[in-house]
């Protein structure tokens, strides 16, 4: 009987081997997600600090060109009320304004 | 260097070189069991491309093709449980190809598939699965009551009354006298 079968599907011949390594070389998702994260990336240390170095001289320039204005007070006297520290013409101005 | 060797060192050729001592073997039996060329084809690929994924699962090296076997009957009966939903929810689509592929016969090829009706593997292909799969283990692949009691996960005495069973089936269908069971 087993060679009779043998006989009978002889012709039966297993044609995809090309397709089974396609898809065993294929990586998956898993393998394409560890492979992004252990990506090699090579920085060229020269451009990347000269890059740097310029931002970080347009960033100075920048803030160099903004004029910081400063109040300038009459009276540098100061008040204590209620264990909080305020200047003295600030707090008188607010009264004023509470008591109009 | 062993062969299991060098699949695991994912050698091109060791590859080629299992495929080409197993997928004829595994082909033929798919082939039996599911009944339908391209879908046994289909089922071998599966289970190469899985055999070659999880070879670490591989206890012993010299089991390689039982290994192999037991992938493919696991393969088959998945195969065999889709089908039977296929059928169950679209009986009419399954009568219509099975229409079309009837129809796409030409004379010579007619004549092999009357042959071909004749063949004790087309006997085989009647019976029900559970008959077919015994029938299959015991003759094509010359397995022992045991060793197919092993695969299928069943008891040797289960493996026996179907193997019974299945003889008797089968010396129906089969022509008298035509061959020894």
């Amino acid at each position: 009987m087993k060679k009779q079968l043998d006989k009978e599907l002889e012709h039966l011949r297993f044609t995809k081997q090309r397709n089974v390594i396609d898809q065993i070389s294929k990586p998956t998702w898993k393998q394409r997600l560890n492979s992004l994260w252990h990506k090699e990336i090579e920085i060229p240390l020269l451009p990347v600090a000269a890059v740097g170095m310029l931002i970080v001289l347009l960033a100075s320039l920048t803030f160099a060109d903004n004029e910081i204005s400063y109040t300038t007070r009459d009276s540098k006297e100061t008040i204590k009320i209620g264990g909080n520290v305020y200047w003295k013409e600030d707090y008188e101005k607010l009264v004023k304004k509470y008591e109009n | 260097m062993h062969l299991v060797e060098r699949l695991k060192q994912k050698e091109e050729e060791a590859y080629f070189e299992v495929m080409d001592a197993y997928g004829d073997y595994l082909l033929r039996t798919a082939f039996l069991l599911l009944k339908d060329y391209q879908l046994a084809e289909d089922t071998v690929q599966d289970t190469f491309v899985m055999a070659f994924k999880k070879l670490d699962q591989l206890e012993d090296e010299e089991k390689l093709k039982s290994w192999l076997t037991t992938i493919l009957l696991n393969r088959c009966r998945s195969q065999m449980r889709k089908w039977n939903w296929k059928v169950l929810l679209a009986p009419l689509d399954l009568i219509e190809r099975t229409k079309a592929d009837n129809q796409a016969l030409n004379p010579e090829n007619a004549l092999l598939f009357s042959e071909w009706h004749e063949s004790i593997s087309t006997s085989i292909q009647q019976l029900d699965y559970k008959y077919r799969e015994v029938i299959t283990l015991f003759y094509f692949n010359e397995m022992k009551i045991k060793d197919i009691a092993l695969f299928t996960n069943t008891n040797e005495n289960t493996v026996k009354s179907k193997l019974k069973r299945a003889r008797l089936l089968l010396k129906e269908i089969l022509p008298e006298g035509s061959i020894d069971i």
